[in-house]
């Protein structure tokens, strides 16, 4: 039954379409002035549609060609960047990656990490202790989002607060980064090669992000759910 | 050549045959009047004619091919009635450059001159015409066409008396410079007789008669006189109307049978001529009687 | 009097022009039918998705379907519309047949389909603008060059769609001038058609008429198939037509 709704929905739009159409066309008495007002009607609108096409010509490349996402997308290699976390290498990262970090001074046995907040379970944590580190030191890094090509870095980082034996991250809601987006019209589609057509989630390349603890050898750590990924050298 | 030529034409809209049996055939650049009552079947006649109704049965053919869907026939051939379909979106002086494009005789030159005499705007729309207006329009589209074969249908109406006559001389005189051949149907019969070289009467779909003007005008003759001084004259003879006229006089219209020899013995009696216009009306009342039998129908007569 | 022979290729000719003077009219309702497609097409499809930490995507699209729909389906009101008495009796003014006069109406429909698919993807550029305009903090991701190839599809797409349903509509209109009863079959028996398509999948002649065109992914053959389909059904409505009286 719901199936019919889009087809009762299309079948009203017609009617109202075709009574829009009639009424124009129709050899009714009262008609506008000659048959030219057709014609003018038709060169005014192809004029706005030229100057429309002219202004798009002429905009900022907002976005690359399918050449040039692909050449973007390889010059991030994330798995390389994973790697290099894993071992402990986070120096190796980017500068402007690392949004956030704050230190504490040792004053506990054990610590548990908890994760609050809407996504917080998405939210990797690192954990990299060596005889090195003095004090706790939490941060935050995240890589910008490319989507097709395009950086986008969203500016929102998490909380950090330490409590007795609890290092809290915390989340607070989220924000909306909205796209505008052209595609071709769906029945062209299937003549084209696919590229580029059409939005799928997996055009947006999430990155690397997460946090990342600098703590010293003796502590005893925990994270509350469970993921947390070893450093090793 | 006989431009028309209609064996056994028949045409039938259901139960109902608007023409019945039709045989006839026309002679080229001649001006014919259509008569007959409405209803009577001029209308498809000449649309038959024109190509735009196709026959039921029998065969029509003019310039010796069937015109229905013909295209020679339609290059030869205008018909103008009150509902010519133009398009509303071309102005007038628009719809007469048409008509030059598509009508090879076409005089243009006719057509602006008559256009500016009867008072047109150029850039006025055909449907906001008045009727009178329109009928204008349209006959100065039939004659400037110069077309063979030029079909009006009841082209003056709405217009006043003077418009009337100077389109019938507009008419005749570019027929004169330019023959071809017209048929008209009017109503206007006292119109007739100042225009028609032949006359076609159209009567419940038959040919009821299809002569020469002239051979019209002696047709019938008029007879007046006393009751009983008409009686022994009337018997015998086609009496196509017959009226009491005072207490005891009679007036009635008989076919004329050429008979000379009678006229010299009828005394009495009165003769006259009988307008072509009113022939048309008797032959084809098929009431027999008049009007005034409905008024009188309280008295005793 | 000077009797004359006229071939049919001139009536043809001086028929088109005549038309294209005199239904200009068409055009207005093309502009209207496209510009309610840009309307309903300015708020874009939304879609919501999880992105990740502390945001979430929120993409907007835009796209020129609802134009093109909106044309296809002007073209074959427009086709219907000009088999109507008032419009078809148009050349009995002047000089005509049967043949010359479809060939010209067909013409000028041709004609106005090839207008109407340019500016349907010109249209595009318009949704463009407006995407362009109402994005403050919003990315834009328009691939230009992506776009560009697929105005070239489009054109062609939409024109030989409208081609194919003006084939339909003047089928459709020359059946119903015959007898005004088509007038009500036929939608019946589309919408009966459309009825069944939803229940059960093909074996339905409408269903598998939309399958072999829409679904063919060959472009090539797409074309094919609506030009063939269309000058069929052109023919048939020609042939339908020459029963058609003047005036009655």
């Amino acid at each position: 039954m719901i199936m019919f709704l889009p087809i009762i929905i299309i079948v009203c739009l017609l009617v109202l379409l075709s009574l829009i159409i009639f009424r124009v066309n129709t050899k009714t008495k009262r008609s506008f002035a000659t048959g030219k007002t057709g014609y003018w009607l038709l060169a005014g609108y192809t004029g706005l549609l030229i100057a429309a096409a002219v202004f798009f010509v002429f905009t900022p490349e907002q976005n690359a060609s399918s050449m040039d996402i692909q050449k973007a997308e390889a010059s991030y290699d994330w798995e390389r960047y994973e790697q290099m976390l894993l071992v402990g290498d986070l120096h190796e990262l980017p500068e402007d990656w690392v949004f956030k970090s704050e230190e504490w001074k040792v004053t506990m046995d054990q610590l548990t990490v908890e994760k609050e907040g809407e996504i917080g379970y998405e939210l990797g944590v690192y954990v990299d202790q060596s005889e090195d580190y003095e004090t706790i030191e939490a941060i935050f890094f995240r890589s910008p989002i490319v989507v097709r090509g395009m950086e986008v870095v969203p500016e929102e980082v998490p909380r950090f607060s330490l409590i007795e034996e609890t290092l809290t991250v915390q989340w607070e809601g989220s924000r909306d980064i909205r796209f505008n987006l052209y595609e071709p019209p769906m029945m062209i589609q299937r003549f084209m090669d696919g590229e580029g057509t059409g939005w799928d989630y997996s055009d947006a390349k999430r990155g690397v992000y997460g946090v990342y603890i600098k703590a010293p050898e003796g502590l005893d750590i925990e994270v509350a759910d469970g993921s947390s990924i070893r450093v090793e050298r | 050549m006989k431009i028309v030529k209609c064996r056994d034409v028949t045409k039938q809209y259901g139960k109902v045959k608007a023409l019945d049996g039709i045989n006839l055939s026309m002679d080229e650049n001649k001006i014919t009047g259509v008569i007959g009552r409405n209803g009577a079947g001029k209308t498809t006649f000449m649309k038959l004619l024109a190509g735009m109704l196709k026959e039921t049965s029998g065969r029509v053919d003019v310039f010796s091919q069937r015109p229905f869907n013909n295209l020679t026939v339609s290059v030869n051939t205008i018909y103008i009635d009150d509902q010519m379909n133009f398009p509303p979106t071309l102005t007038l002086v628009e719809l007469l450059e048409e008509g030059r494009r598509f009508y090879p005789n076409w005089n243009h030159d006719l057509a602006l001159g008559l256009f500016e005499h009867f008072g047109f705007r150029k850039k006025d729309l055909h449907k906001n015409l008045s009727k009178g207006k329109e009928s204008a329009f349209n006959m100065i589209v039939g004659i400037a066409s110069r077309c063979a074969l030029t079909i009006f249908d009841e082209p003056t109406t709405g217009m006043d008396a003077v418009v009337r006559k100077d389109f019938y001389r507009a008419l005749l005189k570019d027929y004169i410079e330019y023959p071809r051949t017209i048929l008209m149907s009017t109503h206007y019969m006292d119109d007739m007789e100042e225009l028609f070289e032949d006359v076609l009467l159209i009567d419940q779909g038959k040919v009821k008669l299809h002569i020469g003007m002239d051979d019209l005008r002696g047709y019938a003759v008029g007879l007046s006189g006393k009751k009983d001084d008409m009686l022994p004259w009337l018997e015998g003879r086609n009496v196509l109307y017959q009226k009491e006229t005072g207490f005891d006089d009679v007036y009635a219209v008989v076919v004329n049978d050429d008979q000379q020899n009678d006229w010299n013995r009828m005394g009495n009696i009165k003769r006259s001529a009988v307008r072509p216009s009113d022939v048309c009306v008797y032959l084809t009342n098929d009431k027999g009687g008049e009007l005034e039998h409905v008024f009188r129908s309280g008295k005793n007569e | 009097m000077s009797f004359v022979q006229v071939k049919t290729s001139e009536v043809v000719g001086k028929q088109f022009l005549y038309k294209l003077k005199s239904y200009g009219g068409v055009f207005t309702s093309l502009v209207v039918i496209q510009l309610l497609g840009v309307f309903f097409s300015l708020s874009g499809s939304s879609s919501h998705g999880t992105g990740g930490l502390g945001f979430s995507f929120n993409i907007r699209t835009y796209s020129a379907d609802i134009i093109m729909a909106f044309t296809i389906f002007w073209g074959f009101m427009t086709a219907l519309l000009l088999t109507t008495k008032a419009y078809r009796e148009d050349d009995f003014a002047f000089v005509t047949n049967r043949l010359t006069s479809n060939l010209s109406t067909i013409s000028f429909l041709v004609t106005a389909g090839i207008i109407a698919s340019l500016t349907a993807c010109l249209s595009s550029f318009l949704i463009q603008v407006a995407a362009y305009i109402q994005g403050s903090e919003v990315h834009m991701l328009f691939n230009k060059e992506d776009m560009l190839a697929s105005l070239g599809y489009a054109a062609a797409y939409t024109g030989f769609s409208i081609l194919l349903f003006n084939s339909i509509g003047y089928l459709a209109g020359m059946i119903i001038q015959l007898n005004r009863l088509f007038l009500f079959i036929l939608p019946t028996v589309f919408i009966g058609s459309l009825i069944i398509l939803g229940v059960n999948d093909g074996g339905n002649p409408v269903a598998v008429l939309v399958q072999f065109i829409y679904f063919e992914p060959v472009f090539w053959l797409f074309i094919l198939k609506t030009l063939v389909l269309s000058v069929l059904f052109f023919a048939l409505a020609a042939l339908v037509s020459r029963r058609l009286e003047v005036g009655r």
